[in-house]
């Protein structure tokens, strides 16, 4: 049996991740996403004070005359962030993990090994299956929180990262019976 | 094993005195829904004194419905034991079918409740790591059918895990496939439990107890109360300073002594006859006055091992030793099933006991390192300013309005937070080598964390802009059992750690369950 002593300054490090970017949409379809969110916000709440159906008091009716700016306000602060937020989101798959970065101000950086992954899905909103996009979507065991997804991926690398990933799965745990990899 | 497993093999029901564990559930589950009843129970008790004999037919009505549903959901439950699984049929309104394989059991529990004491009946929980829902309970077999079982289950848990993993640390005898001979680990004396009631608030497992009579228990005291005339007693001006002050101290003394005392019995109650045993590869605990609870655990399932000094522990020199295994989507209510705790022992006893799960160094020898005290600064930020601002605003505004200046004892809340918030910085250190993490933490009490790096479920590194510009981050490193976060450390360390549980995690050989 040999077992050498490990330097920790040698190991691979996550300080030299190759990060690979989001699909070059991806901000704007989030920003369409958003635009069309607050965009009918503001058209329900404009409807609904220059309708004439339902008498509102005054109150109500002034209150309803700033929600639109307050909403556009939002709206408006809420995208310019997500833009470049979404601008600084990078993955990077490793032989034995992958990893994603995020945050504008608030830097994240989550490397999830492969052969302590549970499951791998691919998931798509209707907008996102317009713009031809997936999220991958990794479980490692335990609670729901340990759960990581990558948004924004070209939606056939997505399903090729889903294979990779499932299929590293399977080969770097082969001994552990609970760990299975689904679709 | 044979005989046995052919008596199972078909459909059947357990014998009847099984109906009584429903019934216990039945009236526990009503009772955790307490605050439910009450309004059913104050509609009885008024029709019952507007129409006694209305109210009566009610309750009857009630009664009979429970006998009902008691019957109905003994005589729905059926189950069989056959090709290396174990099936359940059950479900009144809604039928449920359980199929567990035994490879697929992560614990087997046996438990025998006070009903079951007269007669050789055990329950068998079978917990499948998945929801609550899917735990597999059998509600009562023979104990002797109950232990074979046990057996069965755990020796093919073994030969599954032995024909592919080998245990970190421990001598290949130890992890035999048969049932291997127990070993008595560790016992608790009387006095332990009295001292564990002492330090550690236990009075929890006899407030469970007593919440049915809880309603009717404060009732009684707000009578007994008006009837003393407590506010001439509690009167400065009646009873001069002196006396008032002896009064109140004394109630208070009063008040902690009943507590204690309730504390210590909840203590007995629990972990009565506590005795720890390691067989093979598993730990199996025993412990219980009213009811005796049997849990294993595969010490391969241990994800994270807890040293936990309330404050008063430390005054007695005692710990609180916890085995920490996986922690499911759902939280069951019975927590003690996913932990394994011992309950004050020394540090020596912890340091031994703990080493039986894992290999690892002495928690408390040794130098942890400290986080930046830009911890204190970033807290003192976001969790004290807007206190004392709120504070400050409604204390103001209080005063304003005509209240006394005695709110202005208010503000004290801030320093306090501050104080803890310090006191929390002061605690919370960290030390790793290549194979462990050890964290410090806590606020009045004290734990020591031991984690084995190979067992990382995923790492994230978490840096604001400010750390950034002080070469500060958060590093957290997800169990399959908790969160280890160590919050504003050197990104040198904080790279080194994730680095060193990546390599681990992805380099080992090792079953992380």
């Amino acid at each position: 049996m040999q077992n050498q002593a490990v330097n920790i300054d040698t190991l691979p490090s996550i300080q030299n991740l190759e990060k690979q970017p989001l699909a070059q949409h991806y901000p704007l379809t989030k920003l369409l996403t958003s635009s069309v969110f607050f965009g009918t916000l503001i058209l329900v709440t404009l409807v609904a004070n220059y309708q004439s159906i339902i008498d509102l008091d005054d109150g109500l009716r002034r209150f309803l005359t700033y929600l639109p700016y307050v909403f556009l306000g939002l709206g408006g602060f809420y995208s310019t962030y997500q833009w470049f937020a979404d601008k600084v989101k990078a993955y990077s798959l490793r032989e034995h993990d992958i990893s994603f970065f995020s945050g504008l101000l608030f830097r994240k950086l989550v490397t999830q090994p492969t052969s302590r992954i549970q499951h791998v899905e691919v998931s798509q909103g209707p907008i996102e299956r317009l713009a031809k996009l997936g999220n991958l979507q990794v479980y490692s065991a335990g609670s729901s929180m340990q759960t990581f997804t990558i948004p924004g991926l070209p939606i056939d690398i997505a399903h090729q990262l889903r294979q990779q990933l499932t299929s590293s799965v399977n080969q770097d745990a082969p001994q552990d019976p609970s760990t299975s990899a689904q679709q | 094993m044979t005989d046995y497993l052919d008596r199972f093999a078909n459909w059947q029901r357990v014998r009847p005195i099984g109906a009584l564990y429903f019934a216990d559930k039945f009236i526990r589950g009503l009772f955790s829904n307490f605050f439910v009843l009450i309004p059913m129970f104050i509609g009885v008790r008024s029709g019952f004194n507007q129409n006694p004999q209305l109210g009566s037919m009610v309750l009857v009505g009630i009664f009979a419905i429970f006998i009902i549903f008691i019957l109905a959901t003994y005589y729905a439950f059926q189950f069989r034991i056959n090709d290396g699984r174990i099936e359940i049929r059950k479900g009144v309104l809604k039928r449920l079918r359980l199929n567990v394989p035994y490879d697929k059991v992560q614990d087997i529990k046996l438990e025998k409740p006070f009903y079951y004491r007269s007669s050789n009946m055990t329950v068998v929980i079978l917990d499948t790591a998945g929801s609550s829902k899917q735990e597999a309970t059998l509600v009562a077999l023979p104990d002797e059918d109950a232990e074979s079982l046990k057996r069965i289950v755990q020796s093919s848990q073994s030969q599954e895990s032995s024909s592919s993993i080998k245990r970190s640390g421990q001598p290949e005898s130890q992890q035999a496939n048969s049932p291997a001979a127990e070993e008595l680990i560790n016992t608790r004396s009387l006095t332990d439990l009295v001292i564990h009631g002492i330090t550690n608030n236990r009075v929890w497992i006899i407030l469970g107890a007593l919440a049915p009579f809880v309603d009717d228990a404060i009732g009684e005291i707000d009578s007994w109360l008006a009837y003393l005339n407590l506010s001439e007693y509690y009167s400065i001006e009646q009873q001069g300073l002196v006396l008032f002050t002896t009064i109140l101290v004394s109630t208070i003394i009063i008040f902690i002594a009943l507590v204690t005392g309730f504390s210590i019995i909840g203590s007995i109650v629990s972990y009565y006859g506590y005795s720890l045993y390691l067989a093979g590869d598993r730990l199996k605990r025993q412990s219980g006055l009213i009811t005796r609870y049997q849990v294993n655990l595969k010490l391969s399932r241990i994800q994270h091992i807890v040293y936990k000094q309330d404050w008063l522990d430390g005054l007695f020199g005692r710990i609180n030793l916890i085995y920490k295994q996986i922690n499911t989507q759902v939280q069951t209510v019975d927590n003690q099933q996913r932990t394994l705790l011992v309950p004050s022992v020394t540090h020596v006893q912890g340091y031994e006991l703990g080493r039986t799960a894992f290999f690892h160094k002495n928690p408390f020898d040794l130098t942890y390192k400290p986080v930046s005290k830009r911890y204190i600064l970033q807290k003192g930020l976001t969790i004290t300013l807007p206190i004392t601002i709120f504070i400050l605003t409604m204390t103001i505004l209080a005063i304003n309005d005509g209240a006394p200046n005695y709110m202005l004892w208010w503000l004290l809340v801030a320093p306090i937070v501050q104080i803890l918030i310090v006191l929390r910085w002061y605690r919370w250190g960290y030390v790793f080598d290549n194979q462990h993490l050890y964290i410090r933490k806590g606020f009045l009490g004290l734990s020591k964390n031991v984690y084995p790096l190979f067992k990382t479920q995923q790492c994230a590194l978490k840096q604001s802009v400010f750390m950034r510009r002080k070469g500060l981050a958060t590093s957290e490193l997800k169990f399959a059992s908790a969160l280890a976060k160590v919050p504003f450390m050197p990104i040198s360390d904080c790279h080194q750690l994730i680095d060193s549980a990546l390599f681990s995690a992805e380099s080992s050989q090792h079953s992380w369950m």
